[in-house]
């Protein structure tokens, strides 16, 4: 193979060494090379374990020697946002507070990707405890975007997004409670899935909103991602909140190509309020793919995302702070000032306030549902803008913090609140070579659909093969 | 093309209207009651910035149905299970 393996798509590496094309090792290598290359300038990783990576693939590869059939992910190295739980192993969530701290049992998502031979090259760099959208870290240092440097990775997924554009890894786990997988998959050119609130485990994942959380794959193509939910989605015992609806094939949906017919609604109000030029070109050029291949453009006026944004962000705050209320008692000054802060915010409200955060929920979907007007899915922006400066965004604990976050996250945390399954997908490059994506938005456990149009859309664009320098 | 948004804006009429949702001395008291160490400035801080969507939020919740309870998709999930029983009798 002449060109560098890591470079590949997960399911065309997965491929490579199922059929003997490449050995695991030769791809474990392939990745710490650029690991070794590129951690210096991105901080992808709070912790690289080389070594057992490359004890893991010399496994797989004696195994398959040996005539044993290798799980779908095979050798393939994957890595991982620092929250998902591996029993002896650290974990830090991010956070000082936990630096050293290890973890008892296994994620049901790691077991799952275990379970189908993936490898596990390390821990990856987040937000502390997952409460920051930009990709700061003032204990680990701050991750960085590799088609630039000097901006934000976006977060709270933010060594995931930054592995895999670089292509240090072929997917990484991501978590999303407001827009933490989408909105890094939006600045680093990537595809994020946010499925349905329940269709992943979240058992042995860190807690940050038990109602809003949700697991999901960050890859560079959309048949990775699908591939990826299709092992990881399904009911859990250990994870009473994990659905028992079908899981239907995604990998199958994302590569069928067929969207004719189906119906896209465009809610202009809101979502395009404050889009920034280049980015609404973008997004009307995917729209005019969508438009060629016979997919009916309607458009859709939103509920008020205002009123909802407000309930999800009681709703964070307050389950937040009961999960921090101890390390707020005891030991408040290993947060970080943003975060503390953020934290205190839940203190301040009531249990009536939360619980008729909770009691409205069902009136926002259907209205949300209902506005929708019969269209299969909403395409819809992911952020402004693209992906800003690490230092214009270094906002800390500062006043004007709370208007930062609110910024980045107002396109995505209603669609928490809703708990609705939505996918970033890569609509190309703007003028100084940043990424920008879409998201599209489905019904209820609608994921296969949001593959068929996002795989159907990569055909016709693929984001993925410009590659970072 | 760019569309004006007509959706009401999260800020109430008057700062005073935050102040009743979160006035200061009653952040305080939260924390106290939290058992929180509570820095200067920050119960004022939480009022201005909380205050204001909690204020939008309380009137929305006012209008909630007496028999509303807690939940995410009663509403789909009873169209799922329609549209399952139609199947089914299709078949």
């Amino acid at each position: 193979m002449s060109q560098d393996p890591a470079l590949l798509g997960l399911v065309e590496a997965a491929r490579a060494v199922a059929q003997g094309k490449l050995t695991a090792q030769a791809l474990t290598e392939a990745c710490l090379a650029r690991v070794e290359a590129w951690q210096p300038r991105l901080n992808a990783f709070i912790r690289l374990e080389a070594e057992a990576a490359i004890k893991a693939a010399k496994a797989a590869d004696r195994a398959r020697k040996r005539g044993v059939k290798g799980g779908p992910l095979a050798g393939v190295p994957l890595a991982h946002k620092d929250m998902y739980y591996r029993a002896g192993r650290e974990t830090s969530c991010g956070s000082a507070i936990r630096r050293h701290w290890k973890a008892t049992e296994t994620a049901t998502a790691l077991q799952r990707l275990d379970a189908a031979g993936a490898l596990d090259l390390g821990r990856l760099n987040m937000a502390e405890f997952a409460f920051g959208p930009t990709g700061h870290n003032y204990h680990y240092g701050h991750a960085r975007n590799p088609w630039n440097t000097d901006r934000i990775t976006g977060g709270s997924s933010s060594g995931s997004a930054a592995a895999v554009a670089a292509r240090l890894v072929f997917g990484a786990l991501g978590s999303d409670t407001g827009g933490s997988i989408r909105q890094p998959a939006h600045f680093c050119g990537l595809v994020g899935m946010k499925p349905t609130w329940g269709r992943v485990s979240r058992a042995a994942c860190m807690p940050l909103s038990y109602s809003l959380d949700t697991v999901g794959p960050l890859t560079r193509r959309v048949e990775d991602s699908a591939l990826l939910l299709n092992l990881l989605a399904g009911a859990d015992p250990r994870d009473p909140t994990a659905s028992m609806a079908p899981v239907e094939d995604y990998l199958r949906a994302a590569r069928s190509g067929a969207v004719r017919g189906l119906k896209l609604a465009v809610p202009r109000r809101y979502f395009w309020d404050k889009l920034n030029k280049p980015s609404a070109a973008l997004l009307e050029q995917a729209l005019g793919v969508f438009a060629k291949f016979g997919v009916r453009i309607i458009e859709m006026t939103p509920p008020d995302m205002d009123a909802i944004t407000a309930a999800a962000n009681v709703i964070v705050s307050a389950e937040a702070a009961a999960l921090h209320g101890n390390w707020l008692r005891t030991r408040p000054n290993l947060y970080s000032d943003q975060v503390r802060a953020r934290l205190e915010n839940g203190l301040a409200l009531s249990a009536i306030d939360y619980i008729d955060a909770q009691r409205w929920r069902s009136d926002a979907i259907t209205g949300f549902l209902k506005a929708m007007n019969g269209a299969d899915a909403v395409f819809a922006p992911v952020g402004d803008r693209p992906a800003p400066t690490i230092e214009e965004t270094d906002v800390a604990g500062r006043p004007e913090a709370g208007k930062t976050i609110a910024a980045l996250t107002r396109l995505t945390r209603p669609i928490n609140y809703l708990g609705l399954p939505a996918m970033t997908v890569p609509a190309g490059f703007v003028r100084g070579g940043l990424p920008v994506g879409f998201q599209l938005i489905g019904r209820p456990f609608g994921e296969a659909l949001l593959y068929r149009l996002a795989g159907a859309f990569e055909m016709k664009v693929p984001a993925h093969e410009r590659v970072p320098v | 093309m760019k569309h004006k948004s007509k959706v009401v804006a999260l800020q109430p009429a008057s700062p005073a209207k935050a102040a009743v949702a979160l006035p200061p001395p009653l952040v305080a008291a939260m924390f106290g009651e939290a058992g929180v160490a509570l820095r200067a400035g920050r119960p004022e801080t939480i009022s201005a910035t909380l205050g204001p969507a909690v204020t939008r939020f309380r009137a929305l919740a006012r209008k909630l149905p007496f028999e509303r309870e807690p939940g995410l998709f009663p509403v789909p999930v009873a169209e799922l299970l329609k549209n399952r029983k139609k199947k089914k009798a299709r078949a």
